[in-house]
């Protein structure tokens, strides 16, 4: 199954770069990509230097962007819900990449953290990211048990006070081209796609689902209760910090790659869950995949649903998104027995 | 095995929960923990469990501090059976079976085929061998307590502690559990609500009244209807059954005018 779906992406991947304002062939667009990757040309098919030069320099740092997002977002979105026990985390929903953008647009605008080296923007939003998921933890601690209702309103309170912050940065810099720039990158797009930033975001995103496909066992105990996750001999605590820490640097370089792309972290795991099971061991590789096929068929779709023009990807992905989350909420509440009230 | 708590006390700011209690598990025994609401029983099991930890005194299994042992060594030796089993998620009924290896297992070590021959084995000793691929949160009260059950076997542990494990369940099932425990032959600590069960099953009875060991004892030397009226404070008599169990009829406040 995970080799089907590996396959899937890799043929999605391929396929998304052969469309576009010049259509170009599978045969190709796949000699282009071997050889890019490894400077040698696969069954004697010389691509010309324009056909090379867009395939390898635009149209597939794009796609891997897009599918780097995918698995990054619908991971760190299956490790959310794992913390909160609750199948109605995401990144987006609780605020996180809110955070991230908060870090992102103080970083770009006032320079912030510039001394942290070449990818300091996606380490400060990755901080953003890291205090903003700490506070809704915190935040949902108050007074009692954390429960559903106050983990989302935690979110929606703290990402309204990151997006007020980050809109006061941006009118007081008083900087119409930075002010451009961050709005159409809070829309979410990945036509700015170049390779010397997507190497950082793709190792951050492969090395974190790794990590996080070698801990499937406690993410299972973590859907358990600490209770019973003590009675099989794992103490949690320190566990969902790291695991905190790591999604926050996933989620940070994502929506410094990406931008604000929504509900792609809700929506993966709950349709892999349906189809695979909760046991994590195959629910985070598939979600994974299953995330970044999503995605680049929906950048495929932006780009090519309206003539001309593209539409922003997050712009699209909310508009699907949305609707999804308020059926998962109302059905929540209509028995399924996939997911109860505390 | 052994398991023997000493001085177990436990305050939240003022209030004493438990107040120097001291008890003792030994091999081959079933022993009940008694006593009406808020008298201590969970929080006493809890700290035996790990859970929270006593304000002061210790547990010592087979002699040694357990509050210096890593979770996964108490985890291989003690299994639990808690009262409340809700879960957000819909696992597989295999997938929690299976769970019960996770204290034998290493970061990344997967599950072997042994594994599933444990886990395959537990469900068969709770009657729960044809419910393997179903849905967790589709079975009944009974059946998911029976599951938990052969998580607590799957564990291979060389006792199980139990927290009213038939609270909520019908009267079939509240028997088939207590049947099956009393059969695994391994030492038993459990919390039980219901009289009758803890003196049917128990060898052993302590019963607890705010936070201390009021009696302890055999069933039929402790239970007497002047101590059930001193701790339950409820009127009863003590009947013996066919087979020669006691029974303990509850007198009903309207029949008391009669």
């Amino acid at each position: 199954m995970t080799f089907l779906l590996v396959g899937v992406l890799f043929f999605s991947i391929l396929f998304a770069a052969t469309k576009g304002a010049a259509e170009i062939p599978v045969t190709d667009t796949f000699s282009a990509v071997v050889y890019g990757l490894t400077g040698k040309t696969p069954f004697h098919n010389q691509v010309s230097a324009p056909v090379f030069d867009i395939i390898w320099m635009l149209r597939l740092p794009r796609v891997v962007l897009a599918a780097a997002t995918g698995m990054g977002l619908s991971v760190c979105g299956v490790i959310m819900q794992a913390i909160v026990k609750n199948p109605l985390a995401d990144p987006y929903i609780l605020g996180v990449s809110s955070g991230a953008s908060l870090g992102a647009t103080a970083a770009i605008m006032l320079g912030i953290g510039a001394s942290l080296g070449e990818s300091f923007v996606g380490l400060v939003a990755s901080g953003g990211a890291f205090m903003v998921s700490l506070g809704v933890l915190i935040l949902s601690n108050c007074g009692g048990r954390p429960n559903s209702i106050k983990l989302l309103l935690s979110g929606m309170a703290l990402s309204a006070v990151c997006g007020a912050i980050s809109s006061f940065i941006v009118y007081f810099a008083n900087n119409i081209e930075g002010m451009q720039t961050i709005t159409y990158w809070l829309m979410g797009s990945f036509a700015n796609a170049k390779w010397e930033n997507l190497i950082v975001t793709c190792t951050i995103v492969l090395l974190g689902v790794i990590f996080f496909w070698s801990q499937y066992r406690i993410l299972n105990l973590m859907l358990l209760g600490d209770e019973t996750a003590i009675t099989l001999g794992t103490d949690l605590n320190l566990y969902r910090q790291l695991y905190l820490i790591v999604s926050a640097l996933i989620v940070g370089f994502v929506v410094y790659a990406a931008g604000m792309i929504g509900f792609v972290g809700l929506i993966i795991p709950h349709v892999v869950r349906m189809m695979a099971g909760t046991d994590h061991k195959r629910l985070l590789p598939f979600s994974a995949l299953a995330g970044a096929v999503f995605l680049v068929w929906s950048d495929l779709l932006c780009r090519s649903i309206l003539p001309r023009t593209e539409l922003p990807i997050g712009i699209f992905i909310s508009l699907i998104g949305a609707p999804c989350f308020i059926y998962l909420m109302v059905k929540r509440s209509g028995g399924f027995g996939r997911a109860h009230e505390n | 095995m052994k398991i023997e708590a000493s001085g177990l006390t436990f305050q939240v700011g003022d209030k004493i929960i438990l107040a120097k209690v001291n008890a003792l598990l030994e091999e081959g025994k079933f022993i009940g923990l008694i006593g009406p609401n808020g008298s201590g029983k969970s929080t006493f099991l809890k700290c035996i469990y790990r859970v929270i930890k006593p304000t002061m005194g210790a547990v010592y299994l087979d002699g040694k501090d357990i509050a210096g042992m890593p979770y996964k060594e108490t985890a291989k030796r003690m299994a639990v059976v808690a009262q409340h089993n809700f879960y957000n998620f819909d696992f597989k009924v295999m997938d929690i079976v299976l769970m019960g290896r996770s204290p034998h297992k290493k970061m990344l070590e997967t599950d072997t085929r042994e594994d599933y021959e444990i886990a395959a084995e537990s469900l068969r000793s709770v009657g729960m061998e044809d419910f393997a691929d179903r849905h967790f949160l589709t079975l009944s009260g009974g059946e998911q307590q029976r599951v938990i059950l052969a998580r607590a076997l799957t564990q291979k542990t060389e006792c199980i502690i139990m927290d009213e494990p038939t609270n909520h369940l019908d009267i079939k099932y509240q028997l088939q559990i207590m049947d099956i425990v009393k059969s695994l032959n391994l030492p038993i600590l459990a919390a039980l609500h219901d009289l009758n069960m803890a003196v049917n099953y128990c060898d052993y009875l302590y019963a607890l009244r705010n936070g201390e060991v009021v009696a302890c004892g055999k069933p039929s030397e402790i239970i007497t209807e002047a101590f059930l009226l001193n701790l339950f404070e409820v009127e009863a008599e003590i009947l013996h059954g066919k087979n020669g169990q006691m029974v303990i009829a509850y007198h009903a406040g309207h029949f008391k005018k009669l």
